[in-house]
């Protein structure tokens, strides 16, 4: 009987999912992000799947008490000169843990520009070393899955700089709009 | 269990952060001592016009200036609690680090937690402030000054109802 992969291969179907309700007009990826949010879903999903079957320690938030168990994963695991892969997986994590409170809109400084930073930044490379992993671990069954969630997060993105590139354009015209007109000589 | 590595350049960067932090915090509690001090100042100055002229009114602006001064006083009293834990946390793991310089030789943890907090901290106080929100009223340090507000609205509600009188 095979083995079941330690992530879900069905996990990366919840950034496919939400890319074609952008897609489609019935989500917003400009919304602010709350613990509910699908991408919030899928990393936090994705890190438990990651700690409890590949690595062996459970992890249930993100915060600095689990930054500090990563952390010292990280480094008994390096110790013993595990993947290079493995270890970025893990230095991943603890970037999330450091860029949470961000995510969510805690700390003074949160905005759109965050949203897609984390989405053009965070997810995209998370999804790539994930998949870079995932090639190094032999578990060929999650590359596609991997591939087509990278391909909604590019979407997502290409959604929100749009978005962002509308906003700027309209307050351009009002701006030009509520300048006196020039007088000609 | 090895050191973390560039740990000369992270604890002196650790230095910079703390050296940071306690202006921040000799700042804030300046701002602090002035706003307890006009909120007083204001406050009294607006009950004895109050108790003076026989208006009313006066003690009521002052239960409003009270009240705009605890929101301004709870508001920087957020800002110094913040401080306050980002300095402790820095301190553990000076701590740590001064447990591994005397006992690391004998106790490999010792260095080790002390590589673990360090990798773990958090840099820098203002990229980690978190938003104000009225729910945080409870964690505000020092709590005395809760007591500091409380009782000058009551003085300046009694004052209201006396003048009434």
């Amino acid at each position: 009987m095979k083995k079941s992969p330690p992530i879900a291969p069905e996990l990366f179907d919840i950034l496919v999912e939400f890319a074609d309700t952008v897609r489609e007009g019935e989500a917003d990826p400009n919304d602010r992000l709350t613990e509910a949010s699908d991408v919030i879903v899928f990393c936090q999903n994705f890190y438990i799947q990651l700690f409890q079957n590949a690595l062996g320690i459970t992890i249930t938030a993100l915060d600095d008490a689990a930054k500090e168990k990563a952390v010292r994963l990280r480094r008994r695991l390096a110790e013993k000169n595990a993947p290079a892969t493995t270890l970025q997986l893990i230095t991943w994590f603890e970037r999330l843990c450091e860029i949470w409170p961000d995510v969510l809109d805690e700390v003074y400084g949160g905005g759109v520009e965050d949203r897609l930073a984390f989405y053009g930044g965070y997810v995209s490379k998370l999804l790539r070393r994930a998949r870079a992993w995932a090639a190094a671990t032999g578990l060929e069954e999650l590359d596609k899955p991997i591939e087509r969630a990278a391909r909604a997060v590019t979407e997502i993105v290409d959604a929100l700089g749009s978005e962002r590139d509308a906003a700027a354009s309209r307050k351009r015209k009002r701006a030009v709009a509520k300048k006196p007109g020039r007088q000609r000589r | 269990m090895t050191e973390p590595p560039n740990k000369e350049e992270l604890l002196r960067l650790l230095e910079m952060d703390y050296d940071r932090t306690n202006k921040f915090i000799e700042g804030v509690l300046s701002t602090i001592v002035t706003i307890r001090g006009w909120a007083i100042t204001i406050s009294l100055a607006l009950l004895g016009v109050g108790f003076d002229r026989d208006l009313s009114q006066a003690a009521l602006l002052a239960v409003v200036v009270t009240l705009l001064f605890a929101a301004l006083d709870a508001y920087h009293s957020w800002l110094y609690t913040q401080a306050i834990d980002h300095t402790r946390s820095i301190e553990a793991i000076l701590a740590r680090y001064y447990a591994s310089l005397v006992r690391g030789h004998i106790d490999a943890d010792a260095t080790e937690d002390f590589a673990v907090k360090l990798e773990t901290h958090r840099f820098g106080l203002s990229a980690n402030l978190s938003r104000f929100g009225w729910s945080k009223i409870g964690s505000l340090r020092p709590r005395f000054m809760v007591f500091l507000y409380i009782a000058l609205l009551l003085v300046a509600a009694v004052a209201a109802c006396l003048i009434q009188l």
